[in-house]
């Protein structure tokens, strides 16, 4: 006891050897501090986490030094606050306590308001109540960012723009645009708060303003998109971010063809004049970058067209090959088209095709026995509408137009209808598409017209044909098929094509071949086959049976 | 001196004589080998058959005879007459036969088969009743081995007015006799007949 009270009174003396109270805290010496940039609490990042003590400087003050402090914190979020409602212990919630340390261990937590208050205490008395900011409030830190607000957002072709407002605590935005066009069978656009950095979504770049503009869409694409606000120092894994909650459900825009435009230079195009082939280069100009021109109106004057020069720029060179048989006004509508098959017209031509320099042209349709839609087929399922597809679909023909005082005959060619569509169930025949050129002198009157192809019978058309030479293109309507079995290629079917049949037994036709055998491919099968009653034999016999023995 | 120039004459030509000899032995032997050769080239060429041959000479191949025989009576008005063939070395293997006839002397004019083709397959048979002209194609299968020597290729009937009245059945330009090995027809003549009714 005696011990006890001696120890006493020695630490009183030292207590009592003050002479006033301590001096007061610094202030700026208090961390956190709102002024301070290395401690504070305001948006805390890796480099600036969130502090997790108080802490101060002592006061001097020599005899009159502190040896405690008193340390009060109040927590906002838990008012109200009594001044009694405190803990002597503890790193969370309203604290009140002393301690003979200069600091004291406290977790701030993330969006809660706080007050401090420290007094330095000695044997003489407290120092005044020192509060780092009297404010009070200096330790609000709503780090969240505001959610950004899509104002408006706009496709042209290939590129869209998107305009968006950003609210408080915003340091950084990102756009994110998604193609819900490709994406489409496993909906990832819907995916991407789960994986902000996943592969579908592209970031148009890490900080954007309004409006941002998005290049390199794929026309006719759908796409859906949303813009991130974010509060950090711009580096993405430090940043914290809020979704756009407005627009959580993706919005989407389309950026197909309606507005895309293409124009067609037409400045190339000659005159016209009819029965002639012109090939004519047009250069189509586009706000897109176009693959494949594909459809066209007056398809009886374009034979063909195909792109001449792929630029990737959106401005393209296609050739036009045109041709037509009959003179007067023709439209060529030009569109183009993309992927999606929405036709894009371009431009249109308006062109006046003169009259040929020749004076007469036949044009006819012709059924050949054996392939096409006439005659019997091996296979009649081979082909839509019971139509032999032939493997030669262009035949040289001879036309002899023959009067008591005129004689005419010219060489063309016959080629294969392969158009189910075509008019008068003409699908599976044969026409002149450039027709027989009779030439200027003809005159005009009551004609025989004889045909000659090779494999089939000369014929002569049953009916006189009246042919003036205006209109310029006659029209020959009379409906013939040819005889088929002209083996040996003298323009009659008989004993000696049959022998000649019978010696190409089993040889190999390919379309190419000449030669002896060439014209006993009687159903265009590629092989003769005769052997045990095959195809091309009995077509023969059906066929020479069938004649008309002149 | 004489006698030396002498000597070395005759020995100049005997040696001059010895190299003529020498060459025409040799010029014997080389027209010897000429002659082989020209022989084989004959004799190949003999054995070869002209294809599509454009000469004016009845090519060798073309060996067969057509006839239309004296029509036999078939009963009080119907007539009968055979067309027979000579094939010769010829292997016929097709018959296209076009005949004129007079229409308005024949009637009931048709024509059939004959024997010389074992299953002949018909194929074309018309009768012109107009124009008088008889199309009758019959031929072998494939595989059937061809037709030779003589036989009777078809049958013609017809009927003949009451009335006496020369009247003939001959063969056109456009008849033909196949043989497989060749593209062209072997018919090398055909004959027709001429007769009267009773």
């Amino acid at each position: 006891m005696i011990v006890m009270f001696f120890s006493n009174q020695i630490l009183l003396s030292k207590a009592y050897a003050c002479t006033a109270a301590p001096n007061d805290i610094d202030p700026t010496s208090i961390l956190p501090n709102s002024s301070s940039s290395t401690n504070g609490i305001v948006c805390p990042t890796t480099a600036h986490p969130i502090a997790t003590q108080v802490s101060w400087t002592a006061p001097t003050g020599g005899a009159n030094a502190a040896t405690s402090y008193a340390v009060r914190i109040r927590d906002h979020t838990l008012d109200p606050w009594t001044g009694t409602n405190c803990s002597s212990s503890g790193t969370t919630g309203n604290i009140c306590t002393t301690t003979t340390n200069t600091s004291y261990p406290y977790t701030f937590q993330l969006n809660h308001t706080y007050s401090i208050w420290l007094n330095a205490i000695n044997a003489c008395g407290w120092s005044d109540n020192i509060n780092p900011d009297p404010a009070a409030s200096w330790y609000a830190a709503s780090c969240i960012p505001d959610s950004p607000t899509l104002s408006s957002y706009s496709c042209s072709n290939t590129t869209g723009q998107i305009s968006f407002t950003t609210g408080e605590n915003t340091t950084e935005t990102l756009v994110y645009y998604c193609n819900q066009t490709t994406e489409a069978t496993t909906n990832q656009c819907e995916t991407w708060t789960a994986q902000p950095n996943g592969y579908e979504m592209t970031s148009a770049s890490p900080l954007e303003t309004s409006p941002t503009t998005i290049t390199g869409l794929t026309l006719g694409d759908t796409y859906s998109f949303f813009v991130r606000a974010c509060n950090g120092d711009h580096t993405l894994s430090e940043t914290i971010c809020t979704d756009s909650n407005t627009q959580r459900n993706p919005a989407t825009f389309n950026c197909q063809s309606p507005s895309a435009i293409c124009t067609v230079d037409w400045s190339q195009f000659p005159s016209i004049s009819a029965n002639q082939t012109y090939n004519i280069p047009v250069t189509v100009t586009s706000n897109f970058d176009f693959n494949n021109p594909v459809a066209y109106l007056d398809t009886n004057v374009i034979t063909s067209l195909s792109n001449q020069a792929e630029n990737n720029d959106g401005t393209d060179t296609f050739n036009i090959q045109l041709t037509t048989s009959t003179a007067g006004s023709h439209v060529i509508q030009f569109f183009l088209d993309d992927s999606n098959s929405q036709g894009i017209l371009c431009g249109s031509k308006t062109f006046l095709a003169s009259a040929p320099t020749s004076a007469m042209q036949l044009s006819f349709i012709l059924g050949l026995d054996g392939i096409g839609s006439t005659g019997t087929h091996r296979d009649p399922i081979i082909a839509p509408n019971n139509v032999l597809a032939p493997t030669v679909t262009s035949f040289p023909i001879t036309v002899t137009v023959t009067n008591s005082s005129h004689t005419y005959t010219e060489q063309g060619t016959i080629d294969y209808i392969n158009d189910p569509a075509a008019a008068n169930n003409t699908f599976g025949k044969f026409k002149t598409t450039v027709p027989i050129d009779l030439g200027s002198s003809f005159a005009s009157g009551n004609y025989n017209i004889q045909l000659s192809i090779p494999r089939y019978k000369t014929i002569t058309l049953p009916d006189i044909e009246t042919i003036n030479s205006t209109p310029i293109l006659h029209t020959i309507n009379q409906t013939v098929n040819m005889i088929t079995g002209d083996v040996n290629d003298d323009g009659e079917i008989d004993v000696a094509d049959y022998a000649k049949l019978l010696g190409c037994d089993g040889q190999k036709i390919t379309p190419i071949t000449t030669g002896e055998c060439e014209y006993a491919d009687i159903d265009d099968s590629g092989t003769v086959d005769v052997s045990n009653f095959g195809y091309d034999y009995n077509l023969f016999l059906s066929e020479y049976a069938s004649q008309i023995i002149d | 001196m004489e006698k030396e120039e002498i000597k070395n004459k005759a020995v100049e030509l005997k040696k001059t004589t010895s190299f003529a000899l020498k060459r025409t032995h040799a010029f014997i032997i080389i027209l010897a080998i000429a002659t082989v050769l020209l022989l084989i080239f004959a004799l190949f060429t003999n054995t070869t058959l002209p294809k599509n041959s454009n000469s004016s000479k009845t090519p060798t191949y073309i060996q067969t005879a057509l006839k239309l025989t004296t029509p036999k009576t078939a009963s009080s008005s119907a007539y009968q007459s055979e067309i027979i063939i000579s094939t010769n070395q010829d292997k016929v293997m097709a018959i296209g036969l076009r005949i004129h006839f007079d229409p308005k002397v024949l009637s009931d004019v048709d024509i059939k088969a004959g024997n010389f083709f074992a299953s002949p397959i018909i194929l074309v048979k018309n009768i012109n009743k107009v124009d008088g002209i008889i199309a009758y194609d019959l031929a072998l299968a494939p595989k059937q081995t061809p037709a030779k020597d003589n036989g009777t290729v078809a049958i013609i009937s017809f009927s003949l007015p009451k009335t006496r009245i020369s009247t003939s059945l001959n063969f056109l330009s456009t008849t033909k006799v196949m043989d497989l090995r060749y593209d062209k027809s072997v018919l090398k003549t055909s004959s027709g007949t001429t007769f009267s009714s009773k």
